[in-house]
């Protein structure tokens, strides 16, 4: 131990000669390049002395508790190599420094790690004499956190620490330079981390504009006029496992288009003075700028509200948020009445301040919620559409002095608007539709104000007469019951509605619909309608055809399996009381090809009389849907022994080419319990057909019973 | 089982990695071999431009897109060409038509008469727009509206153009345009879908419309178009079952969700909390939804501003009501799809009734958003996916032509939003077949709508199979000189 002792004492000493030699001589003495790698170990090394000289402190502080020997053995132990430790780091630092760092961090930082240094060999020197050795000790406690301090903050920059919670953002508006605003926050970003003014790596400092315009070791920057040669440039270009390539690898890249735009730049002069409003419209950089001025958008002088108060305004009926990145201004909308509450236009204030906008339309705005909207001192625009404001409520807003658009369509105000504009000065439109202000009441506001843009909307003119739409079946239902009520009805409310049912067009002098008295049916109907009203031309005519619903199964099952196209309901759909549409959605269609259709009806416990049986189907001779060649109908009371009652060809009618029929065929009066279809189509159209000798479909929807 | 277990630990995003992996450093590292981009700067900043964050300051926050679905013709509305009247019936020069491609239906016609349009043309407003007959109540509005008149594209065929014009690739696999928005800025109103989708049908011949032309592509589901049906219930199977109430409903949704979340600890798919998503918002959309629908509340003259029509759910007019609602409440993008514009042949038959299905409530709906003080927030683009050629397709009778696929230049209007009103933008020739000032292709057009947004089209991207997708793939240019 005692050897050991001699041995570092001894090569400490040697270093600290070195040291003070080299500190004494500074720049006069040239380090080698070999050193620079020892050099940039420092980083590494530094660690232990700071942990050890930590834990000489905390062994003399618990020294107590420990048993004399092993104190200082441990003590002798870590001394010998906290003084060694800490002599190498900062030998390791030297030659890191001259590597080119030149600041005051790093004029501090030199200095104090150099003294910590000489304080360690003071104390394995004094170790005998406790009181030195103690003082000695927490002194350079002391001074490795101060060291430490100026080390780290050459590294990570001087703000480091606090950094995350400071907002330094800048906003670019019209008066920034195009410098300030684009190129800087570049070089800021991707190479002031070794090129400031602590560490200017190269000579290179880019912190500021002064430094960064007397260039580096190699020279200027850029040279005006020859881009594609200027270091800024080149360096950047130059490939990835180039020594020169800059940023170095491993340290984040400039993007393409960040060399785009130091390029544009740069062609367009590297002007440092030029003002974003200053540019040229025609020049390389306007697309940029148009970019950041509208980054920026208007520029507000009150602070941005925290952005965790602005998260937690935000809920499912609630939008807040701010009208651009970086801009301090908020834009908040309330949506849903059903579940309006009254606290979420109060919950508000907490961002009165930078409240620009406000969306409030449909909701039950009242006299108290103004109160609170008269406290948002920055609104411009405010939007209460529809919602339940006088013209009393709004004379609170003469608090927000900002406000520049004002919407109040829908709303119950009048003609003492005016009184409410005396107080809104800067007021440049307002909107006014749908109120009970008419159009002299708009020109003499207009007259009182003739700076405000008043929107009056769309007033409906009395010569445009627009066409009504048809009338429709209430129920929509084209299957009736013989003790449901036909009703017509029509969307608008005072129509009058005729109708014929003997095929005649309708006009005015035809029966008026009455919807005290519906009518009813019992057989294949056709109405045809129009409607008539005040102030509108007359509907088209339209036409409806009804059928008598007859006796309903209880249940239909389909015994064949349908033609995919059209399957996708089951047999139940036959007996639905839905008839399908022209259009032939899938929804109400069944199709048969091939095969025939076959469907087992169920009438349950007590059937009824049946005499007549009606099968509908659609005819489009381009798309093969014909009638069922061959309709069978068996009866019988159990599924699985039923006559034979009915086996009928169905006429092809060859004039009708597109549409849909019932075919209804008279049966013997039976009362079955079951009942059971068979319509087969064609496997060969009839020769006159345009798919002649082609398989037909049958595509039906509904069966009817009588 | 293991092995798909072992799929789904390979698919965790980032993020959520990163959520488990805090436990320890030595996780993290494991978590960069898996990952290997985890700790790139790259991918960090891609972070920074994700969901629900603006790139600047945004012009307009909702969009309402009339896609005219079947390519109206550009000749018979917007782009007056006075040349094809004198040069009626005489072939199309060689010259202008340089190589064109043409569709099957009209490469085997040994003649290209050309053909002036049967509708009279005359100049609107202050702006001095031209517009035809056929459209007399957009006419009214020419001073608040921006028509395009060189618009271009690259499909020739109505699906990949369309496809092409909603999601930027003609193959259909990627995101729509809402479902981007969805994705850049949220939603406004969270008791709603970001993006709904609306759909009529015009009398004129018609082109289908596919629920990929909403499809969220590789986004998360929540980003896709919802498409509100014409009949009793807006969107199907968002209401209550007989017998369930909403009480019941809430006590199920939790259930529900506590099973959910389970399923998510075991195989960490993050569809599974796009599903909890969903069935939340549909919760929220249960009473939201009806709200919107109603149209009952309307004034009386609304009702004459966007035609007797506007109540008759399905219409067009219906739907630019029902569009107007949603916008209203906070909906980023309603897409609205008119279907009938085909018009190979029987042009002069079939184009006055879809203008007239259209014109109206089209117009209406720019005058409606304006007299609510919505139109500068609110962008209006109405147009189709491509144009029609200035010749006549088939053979030019006395009465009637029809005109083919034309996409070399098209007419579209936007309004509100941050475009200019009473501004024409672009030029074609004298034959309405080349453009010779100002071309937007369609990325351009998807470009500048973003920018209206508030997005950088260059900056909304997202990572999928290995790259970094855009909406404008990799072009695109906003047009600056229509914006305000």
């Amino acid at each position: 131990m005692r050897n050991l002792r001699n041995s570092i004492a001894t090569v400490v000493f040697c270093m600290l000669a070195l040291l003070t030699f080299l500190l004494f001589f500074d720049h006069k003495v040239e380090i080698p390049v070999w050193l620079q790698p020892v050099g940039r170990l420092h980083p590494l090394v530094l660690h232990f002395p700071i942990a050890i000289v930590v834990l000489l402190a905390l062994l003399e502080v618990f020294s107590s508790y420990l048993e004399r020997a092993s104190y200082l053995l441990v003590r002798e132990f870590m001394l010998l190599l906290m003084t060694f430790s800490a002599t190498v780091a900062v030998l390791m630092g030297y030659f890191l420094y001259r590597e080119g760092y030149d600041s005051e961090v790093m004029f501090w930082h030199k200095w104090t790690g150099v003294f910590v240094a000489y304080l360690s060999y003071v104390m394995l020197v004094a170790d005998k004499a406790l009181l030195v050795y103690k003082s000695v000790l927490f002194t350079n406690v002391l001074l490795v956190i101060v060291a430490g301090h100026f080390g780290a903050s050459l590294t990570h920059g001087v703000d480091f620490v606090f950094e995350p919670i400071r907002q330094t953002e800048p906003t670019a508006y019209r008066d920034t330079t195009v410098f300030a605003a684009m190129i800087h926050p570049i070089l800021e970003s991707k190479c002031q981390s070794c090129h400031n003014a602590q560490k200017h790596k190269g000579g290179l400092d880019v912190s500021s504009l002064e430094a960064l315009l007397k260039g580096g070791e190699n020279g200027p920057l850029w040279q005006k006029g020859n881009i594609e040669e200027s270091a800024l440039i080149h360096r950047a270009m130059l490939p990835m496992d180039h020594k020169e390539h800059m940023p170095p690898e491993g340290k984040p890249q400039l993007t393409d288009s960040e060399v785009q735009l130091l390029k544009d730049w740069l062609a367009a002069g590297a002007n440092t003075t030029m003002r974003l409003s200053e540019v040229d419209k025609n020049s390389k950089l306007m697309p940029y700028v148009v970019e950041h001025l509208e980054t920026g958008a208007d520029s507000y002088d009150f602070e941005a509200a925290n952005s965790k108060v602005i998260r937690e305004l935000n809920g499912p009926y609630r939008k807040v948020e701010n009208i651009a990145p970086n801009s301090p201004a908020i834009v908040a909308s309330i949506f849903g009445s059903a579940a309006f509450d009254r606290k979420s236009i109060a919950e508000l204030s907490a961002v009165r301040e930078q409240i620009v906008q406000l969306n409030l339309s449909y909701l039950p705005v009242n006299t108290e919620d103004l109160k609170v909207i008269a406290g948002f001192t920055n609104l411009e625009k405010l939007n209460l559409n529809f919602t339940a404001v006088s013209n009393e409520d709004l004379k609170g807003l003469q608090k927000c002095s900002k406000l520049k658009a004002l919407s109040l369509s829908g709303t119950s105000v009048d003609e003492g608007i005016a009184d409410v504009l005396d107080l809104l000065p800067a007021l440049q439109r307002i909107y006014l539709w749908n109120t009970s202000l008419t159009s002299s009441h708009i020109e003499a506001l207009q007259v009182r104000f003739p700076a405000l843009q008043i929107e009056q909307g769309f007033q409906p003119s009395e010569e445009d007469l627009l066409p009504l739409t048809p009338p429709e079946l209430a129920s929509g239902k084209m299957i009736i019951g013989s003790d449901d009520p036909v009703v017509l009805t029509h969307q608008l409310g005072d129509v009058d509605i005729r109708y014929t049912l003997d095929q005649s067009e309708p006009d005015s002098s035809s029966q008026l619909f009455n919807a005290e008295q519906p009518f009813y049916f019992d057989s294949v109907v056709t109405i045809r309608t129009i409607a008539y009203k005040e102030g509108w031309q007359p509907s088209t005519v339209k036409s409806f055809q009804l059928y008598p619903k007859g006796k309903t199964p209880v249940s239909a099952q389909l015994q064949t399996k349908p033609y995919r196209t059209f399957s996708a309901i089951d047999g139940a759909s036959l007996i639905d009381d839905v008839k399908g549409q022209q259009n032939l959605s899938p929804i109400a269609w069944l199709a048969f090809v091939g095969e025939p259709l076959e469907a087992l009806f169920d009438f349950g416990e007590k059937p009824s009389v049946i005499h007549e049986i009606g099968l509908s189907y659609a005819q489009i001779d381009w798309r093969r849907f014909a009638p069922p060649k061959r309709v069978k109908v068996w009866g019988g009371n159990q599924p699985d022994s039923m006559a034979l009652i009915l086996d009928q060809e169905v006429p092809f009618t060859r004039e009708m080419k597109y549409g849909l029929k019932v075919e209804k065929i008279k049966l013997p009066k039976t009362d079955y319990r079951y009942y059971k279809l068979e319509a087969a189509p064609y496997s060969a159209l009839p020769g006159w057909h345009q798919h002649a000798g082609k398989q037909s479909l049958v595509v039906t929807d509904q069966v009817f019973f009588y | 089982m293991d092995k798909e277990f072992l799929e789904n630990r390979f698919n965790i995003n980032r993020r959520h990695f990163l959520g488990k992996a805090a436990l320890g450093l030595g996780s993290a590292a494991l978590g960069s071999l898996l990952v290997p981009d985890m700790f790139s700067g790259t991918s960090s900043q891609a972070e920074k431009l994700q969901a629900g964050i603006r790139h600047f300051a945004p012009k307009a926050k909702r969009i309402i897109m009339l896609v005219q679905n079947g390519a109206p013709s550009q000749l018979e509305s917007f782009d007056y060409k006075p040349l094809l009247h004198k040069m009626h019936g005489q072939d199309l020069p060689e010259s202008v038509r340089d190589g064109q491609r043409l569709t099957g239906m009209t490469s085997g016609q040994s003649k290209f008469p050309l053909v002036g349009s049967k509708f009279a043309f005359r100049q609107y407003g202050q702006s001095g727009t031209w517009v035809s007959e056929l459209f007399p109540n957009i006419a009214k509005i020419t001073d608040d509206i921006c028509v395009i008149k060189s618009m271009h594209t690259e499909a020739i065929n109505h699906d990949p153009a369309l496809t092409f014009i909603q999601t930027g690739a003609q193959q259909g696999n990627r995101p729509s345009m809402g479902a981007w928005m969805s994705y850049g800025l949220g939603s406004e109103n969270q008791n709603l879908p970001a993006f709904c989708v609306l759909l009529s049908r015009g009398k004129g011949n018609g082109q289908g419309v596919y629920s990929k032309l909403w499809s969220n592509g590789f986004l998360e589901s929540i980003h896709q178009g919802v498409q509100f049906s014409a009949s009793e219930d807006p969107i199907l199977y968002l209401n209550n079952p007989d017998g369930i109430d909403m009480k019941n409903r809430r006590k199920m949704l939790d259930h529900l969700e506590a099973l959910n979340a389970q399923g998510y600890e075991e195989f960490g798919d993050p569809e599974i909390h796009a599903k909890i998503k969903q069935y939340e918002m549909a919760y929220r959309m249960q009473t939201a939804v009806p709200e919107v629908t109603d149209l009952s509340k309307e004034p009386d003259h609304i009702i004459k501003m966007y035609g007797a029509d506007c109540l008759t759910p399905g219409t067009y007019a219906s739907n630019c009501l029902l569009a107007r609602k949603l916008s209203e409440s906070g909906v980023r993008f309603v897409q609205l799809y008119h279907q009938g514009w085909d018009q190979h042949n029987n042009l002069v038959g079939e184009m006055p009734q879809q203008a007239k299905d259209v014109d109206r409530a089209s117009a209406a709906l720019v005058q409606d958003l304006k007299q609510r003080g919505l139109l500068d927030e609110t962008l209006i683009i109405w147009g189709g996916e491509f144009g029609r050629t200035n010749y006549c397709q088939g053979k030019l009778t006395d009465g009637n032509y029809g005109r083919d696929h034309h996409p070399r230049c098209y007419s579209i209007w936007m309004a509100g939003g941050g475009v200019k009103g009473g501004i024409t933008h672009g030029e074609t020739d004298e034959f309405g077949y080349n453009i010779v000032k100002d071309p937007v292709h369609v990325h351009d057009l998807q470009a500048t709508i973003l920018h209206l947004m508030g997005l950088d089209h260059e900056k909304l991207t997202y990572k999928y199979l290995g790259r970094r997708f855009r909406l404008t793939d990799v072009h695109g240019h906003v047009v600056n000189d229509i914006i305000a």
